[in-house]
């Protein structure tokens, strides 16, 4: 197949190149700091400090994931199975919190209820991260078919549905929650910002960074690697399961009927309203709020509009290059006899830290041969796409494993490459999932500032504005500059929406 | 479906091959800066606007705890692509000067001559100039005038347990501070004050920023900060108001910015025009007059009455190189010391 049309071997190489160039090689090279100074990373890897802020920052995963989880799963069941009212409304802002940087979110908090310590560190976490179990499990339900949804109806009622859905998308929205991991083990801000007051909390990540302001190399390597490691075993562990999940889901699906749920419509839609309403609605009414009136918000908008201009091209470009290099990498996925290899290599850049993947970025693309990119727009385009490749690569090779092969072939047999096949076969099934990735890779491009702070060009963005301003600007003008921001995050969610009329569905 | 990618994705293709096209030939320096944009941008909108010289900035984020550029520049150091580090504090200075990342400027630029000696680096590499002064910020609707503290030792009074604020001191003008105390008193007493600090439970912001702003909306009644964030605070309209601390014993720390050149930097000649402007009068005077009022070093520079004058403060006289050498070690020392 491959050999007969060579544009699918040079799409495949290109993604692969990208991969390795953008995403792994950056983190190779900056773990290879502890070959250099094996005795301090030994130091950095046996320290009790690392160890003791690595559990303090796992207890928080572990509450937040214990809560976010089963109210993920459970807003999912009402959201997917029922007839609740208002649901794809609702759940088409659901997504909303995630794409809120979460230091937003306790600006936005924190002039409502006075937060602080521990549990407000929980609270923002799960207002944050609950999404991701949220549309993981909804993506499992929704693959349940009409026929096994109807059987247990006569078998056992609605409780029996309910039981059901909850087992089957339990590993799903794990999935979710162990995305949620990767990210709260790589932030401080939250926790040092909320335990401002009272007894202070450190974690995982500030030892990181103390590593890498004394200009230890070897020790920030080493010190990475007991996150890096979890993070890759629990990903690896997930994304296997993930795909056995998918190859259960025949391929004539057949969506199910909703399940009525008459006299408790009410309740549940209120308490959807309670669950969803404080992450999306709030944050946006509170920045609305802070910001006092159109003026400043004209005003901070005229300041910031070629940063703004920027972040939107970045995340437009990001976005598609993810896109174009996640196409191949999930047709060369479902070719290997072990695709979670694939898999866990995509998951590398993403669950490495900011800081280490950064450092890594600039020894990789630093050279003279190189040069205009190091300096433009382009590296920074590099730095999101890769980073944030899993999140268009992992929806997409599920579609692609869901679909009924037959089509493919059919279309083999009549001669079509495999370029004519994804435009013909594939892109016409999957194009929705695509443009669904599409917007997720745009929004999360829109709120990255770790990885940017590290790259000259980064630092035209809107991300960075706000966050040189958080501090020094006048609360009205941050609040205005956040608003800005997630007008601009949500406008694809909408426009997705818009464009296909049906229900989102972003994971 | 098919219809709806394509008229998705079209557009975002052709942009992208329209972006990183076009750029001029002018003349440019890239200046590195540990401040935040907004701030360093008031003083470089006018070099631009008396050379013509195009600055590129990178800054670093009060979020990023300001460790950004010092790695990137270290990481550069075999290709340099800054000219000019601008840094608002001296400890990194002094370490990108022993990792070798800054270079000797022989001769130096006219105005190096104006920077008072002590704020001078020795080897001639970087010269400070419109500094910050570490003061105690206090709300005066929680304090009477009679009980303000005017030590930083008043971190331990008992009557202010739980309610004297500073920063965790492993990053930016703090740890320099507490390196500061180590250098000039020794480790035994420094030693106390770190341990004053902890036994009464002093609240640990995580920028001085936030330890105004906290002291500012009457959270806690005082704490340290830069005399920069205290007047972001004040102007405001909070109740605050801030003391120069222990003048009758070691003085208060008075942080200079410090600018240098990069080894190698692509534009040497931009650089030292830069250095040289930062080191100007005007620099000094526009400084002083922005929101964040950080004081000129040098005398006789118009400033506004709350803006404090170093000729008329007792002020710790600090070696900035051997403090700048040690604060590595001692963050490491202090980090473990911190919960």
């Amino acid at each position: 197949m491959l050999a007969r049309h060579r544009e699918g071997p040079a799409f495949v190489l290109a993604a692969l190149l990208f991969l390795a160039v953008g995403g792994l090689l950056p983190v190779a090279l900056s773990l290879w700091d502890i070959a250099g100074d094996p005795a301090q990373g030994m130091g950095a890897l046996t320290s009790g400090i690392l160890w003791g802020r690595f559990a303090t920052s796992l207890l928080i995963c572990l509450y937040t994931l214990a809560i976010m989880v089963p109210l993920g799963m459970l807003q999912a069941w009402f959201l997917v199975r029922t007839d609740l009212p208002l649901r794809h409304i609702l759940l088409a802002i659901a997504p909303i919190p995630f794409f809120i940087p979460p230091l937003v979110h306790v600006l936005t908090w924190f002039r409502i209820v006075p937060l602080e310590g521990t549990a407000a560190v929980v609270l923002v976490y799960i207002l944050s991260y609950q999404p991701l179990a949220l549309l993981m499990a909804a993506r499992s339900m929704e693959q349940t078919g009409r026929d096994e949804i109807d059987a247990l109806v006569l078998q056992g009622g609605r409780l029996l549905v309910f039981l059901h859905d909850m087992r089957g998308a339990f590993p799903s929205a794990m999935i979710g929650g162990i995305l949620a991991l990767v990210f709260i083990l790589s932030d401080f801000a939250v926790v040092d910002f909320l335990t401002s007051i009272g007894p202070k909390v450190t974690v995982y990540a500030d030892t990181l960074y103390s590593h890498h302001l004394g200009g230890r190399g070897a020790a920030v390597a080493a010190a990475s690697l007991p996150g890096l490691v979890l993070c890759m075993l629990l990903l690896a562990w997930a994304l296997r399961l993930r795909r056995a999940i998918g190859q259960t889901t025949g391929a004539h699906h057949v969506t199910p009927r909703p399940l009525a749920l008459g006299r408790w419509s009410i309740p549940a839609v209120l308490l959807l309203f309670v669950l969803i309403l404080p992450g999306s609605v709030v944050p946006l009414a509170s920045l609305a709020w802070q910001t006092g009136s159109t003026t400043v918000l004209v005003e901070e908008f005229m300041v910031a509009r070629h940063r703004l201009l920027f972040s939107i091209l970045i995340a437009a470009a990001g976005a598609t290059v993810m896109v174009l290099v996640a196409i191949p990498l999930a047709h060369l996925a479902r070719l290997m006899r072990r695709p979670w290899i694939l898999d866990t290599l995509v998951m590398l850049p993403f669950a490495a830290p900011a800081l280490l993947f950064g450092i890594g970025l600039i020894r990789v693309w630093n050279h003279p041969v190189i040069d205009h990119i190091y300096t433009s727009f382009w590296i920074v385009v590099i730095a999101v796409a890769a980073r944030y490749l899993a999140f268009v690569y992992l929806p997409y090779s599920g579609g692609l494993d869901r679909l009924d092969p037959c089509h493919e072939e059919a279309a083999q047999l009549e001669g079509a490459g495999p370029l004519r096949r994804f435009l013909h076969v594939v892109r016409p099934m999957l194009g929705r999932t695509l443009i669904a990735a599409w917007c997720v890779a745009f929004c999360l491009t829109l709120r990255e500032l770790d990885t940017l702070v590290m790259l000259r060009a980064g630092q035209q963005s809107l991300t960075f504005h706000l966050y040189s301003n958080v501090v020094f600007a006048r609360e009205d003008q941050v609040a205005a500059i956040a608003l800005i921001l997630l007008m601009v995050t949500m406008a694809p969610l909408f426009l997705f929406l818009l464009v296909t009329g049906r229900r989102a569905r972003l994971v | 479906m098919s219809k709806h990618s394509t008229i998705f994705f079209a557009p975002i293709l052709a942009l992208m091959l329209l972006v990183g096209c076009g750029g001029g030939q002018r003349e440019e320096v890239v200046l590195y800066t540990s401040l935040n944009e907004p701030t360093a941008r008031a003083v470089i909108d006018a070099f631009e606007e008396e050379t013509g010289i195009r600055v590129i900035i990178q800054a670093d984020t009060e979020r990023d705890k300001t460790v950004g550029l010092v790695r990137t520049l270290i990481e550069e150091r075999n290709r340099p692509r800054a000219d000019v580090f601008w840094n608002s504090e001296t400890a990194n200075t002094v370490r990108l000067k022993s990792e070798g990342v800054l270079e000797r400027l022989d001769p130096p630029p006219a105005n190096a001559a104006t920077v008072p000696p002590e704020f001078v680096d020795p080897d001639g590499t970087w010269w400070g100039f419109a500094g910050r002064a570490r003061v105690l910020i206090v709300n005066t609707e929680m304090v009477a005038e009679e009980d303000f503290p005017t030590s930083i030792w008043d971190l331990h009074d008992e009557k202010w347990r739980g309610q004297a604020a500073i920063v965790r001191p492993v990053t930016g003008t703090t740890l320099t501070h507490m390196t500061t105390l180590y250098e000039m008193l020794g480790e035994e007493e420094a030693d106390a004050f770190i341990q004053g600090v902890l036994d009464n439970e002093c609240p640990l912001p995580p920028g001085n920023g936030r330890v105004a702003r906290l002291v500012g909306e009457g959270a806690l009644p005082f704490g340290m900060t830069d005399c920069s964030d205290y007047r972001l605070v004040l102007n405001e309209g909070f109740p605050v108001t801030a003391v120069y601390p222990d003048q009758d014993g070691i003085g208060t720390l008075l942080i200079p910015n410090t600018v240098a050149r990069i080894a190698g930097g692509p534009n040497p000649e931009n650089a030292r025009k830069l250095i040289d402007f930062l080191l100007s009068e005007r620099a000094e005077e526009i400084l002083a007059f922005h929101q964040r009022g950080h004081i000129p070093l040098k005398p006789g520079i118009n400033r506004p009455e709350d803006v404090a004058n170093p000729a008329e403060m007792n002020l710790m006289e600090v070696d900035f190189d051997r403090v700048g050498l040690a604060v590595a070690d001692r963050l490491e020392a202090l980090d473990a010391r911190f919960p």
